[in-house]
């Protein structure tokens, strides 16, 4: 119904909604690589089991540990993520990278990858999470530590 | 979600074809690069709203070049913002998706893209649905439990004693617990294919969806909000009551008679 009435009103937008339809469609059939804005909405639905123990993420400032309950969800976000990012950006990059070469060939690496080595990340974290604390650093450590249960 | 907050320094490349295209622009490094360049994307991406509705409504000229601007700065924004430390980009797919309602002219084009949106919106709830069956999240008694630890080991280990945390903490020890909100929340997915056949039921589906991201807070500490103007979908008849229905009626004998 819906379709039949965007075909008599507009063919040209009908056309590009059932383009979407079959992409859309096409993108969760395959699973794997996706395509935006067609994205697979899995939600925590690969099976997972409970582990003994999980990486987690430190960080010092001027000798007090940052408490996750001291901050809103957005907020931890913020402060962890980027550490997040920092630990596995070579790996994940240069993993990538192989998918992108072997599928498009494409072959400028730099566009890839970070430029970035840890005293670099070091010195902007520090002024990134000045200002989200809102206060000066004077000394700043990040623990890369494991949650035992 | 500004960008000038962010203060973009690394980014992670992600499993998207579009994405890899859109890389080749250069536009994540040259952000990375200029920090004059955040402010000037938050200021576009927040103005051009605004910016659209005064020259739809006011000045009544140049409002689908807008939106076309619009749509333009809206992706390469979202698409930059989320390759940079943050969630994910499927929870920003409204950013993506909404300004391509603006480019039509005609009432009724506008109402049926919005309907399309729609359906968009109930796909992608439902297919979240699907998905648990197919991966085997359901079907494992231990699922909760596994997300929980997962998405809360440094609450776990940094704030024992807070009230969020003994509550995720008893829900892992109570599995059976878990596993039942686990199954409730797939249920509640899946029930908005309901709104494919009809609209009887919205009103009801807002309230599931407001408290399903009220939950995700909650339990999940994450905030999924950017996705709420999806909403404005299942209410659009009641937003703007002047739209055309986008339903064809049934035509008079006058009517008939005449054309």
């Amino acid at each position: 119904m819906y379709l039949k009435t965007l075909f008599h009103q507009n063919k040209f937008w009908f056309a590009v909604v059932v383009v979407f339809i079959i992409c859309q469609l096409f993108i969760n059939l395959k699973k794997g690589m996706v395509f935006s804005p067609f994205y697979h909405y899995g939600m925590y639905s690969e099976v997972m089991k409970p582990q003994q123990s999980y990486p987690i993420f430190g960080v010092i400032v001027d000798g007090e540990e940052l408490n996750t309950k001291d901050f809103t969800p957005q907020q931890w976000d913020k402060i962890i993520q980027p550490i997040a990012y920092y630990s596995k950006h070579q790996n994940w990059n240069a993993e990538m990278f192989s998918h992108i070469k072997r599928l498009t060939g494409i072959s400028n690496y730099q566009q890839y990858s970070n430029q970035l080595n840890k005293n670099d990340f070091t010195f902007w974290y520090q002024q990134y999470l000045s200002e989200l604390l809102g206060k000066e650093i004077m000394q700043l450590s990040i623990q890369y530590k494991t949650y035992q249960r | 979600m500004w960008m000038f907050q962010m203060m973009p320094k690394l980014f992670l490349t992600r499993f998207d074809g579009f994405t890899w295209l859109f890389m080749r622009t250069g536009v994540h490094q040259w952000l990375i690069d200029n920090p004059e360049g955040w402010g000037m994307f938050d200021a576009m991406f927040y103005s051009l709203p605004l910016i659209y509705f005064l020259s739809h409504n006011i000045f009544k000229t140049g409002s689908t070049i807008i939106a076309t601007f619009m749509l333009l700065v809206n992706w390469t924004y979202v698409q930059s913002y989320t390759l940079f430390p943050t969630n994910s980009i499927e929870a920003h797919t409204a950013w993506l998706m909404f300004p391509i309602v603006f480019l039509v002219t005609q009432p009724k084009t506008f109402r049926l893209l919005i309907e399309g949106l729609r359906y968009f919106f109930l796909f992608f709830f439902v297919s979240a649905g699907l998905w648990k069956f197919l991966n085997g999240g359901i079907f494992n008694p231990d699922q909760m439990s596994g997300v929980l630890l997962y998405q809360h080991a440094d609450l776990l280990s940094s704030s024992p004693g807070y009230w969020q945390t003994e509550m995720i903490q008893w829900l892992i020890n109570h599995k059976t617990v878990g596993c039942g909100l686990y199954i409730i929340a797939t249920f509640l997915e899946l029930v908005f294919v309901v709104a494919f056949f009809t609209k009887k039921y919205d009103h009801l589906l807002i309230i599931g969806f407001i408290l399903f991201l009220i939950f995700d807070h909650v339990l999940m500490r994450i905030p999924y909000y950017e996705v709420l103007p999806y909403l404005i979908t299942l209410r659009i008849g009641a937003i703007l009551p002047n739209l055309p229905s986008y339903v064809a009626q049934p035509q008079t004998r006058t009517q008939s008679s005449a054309s």
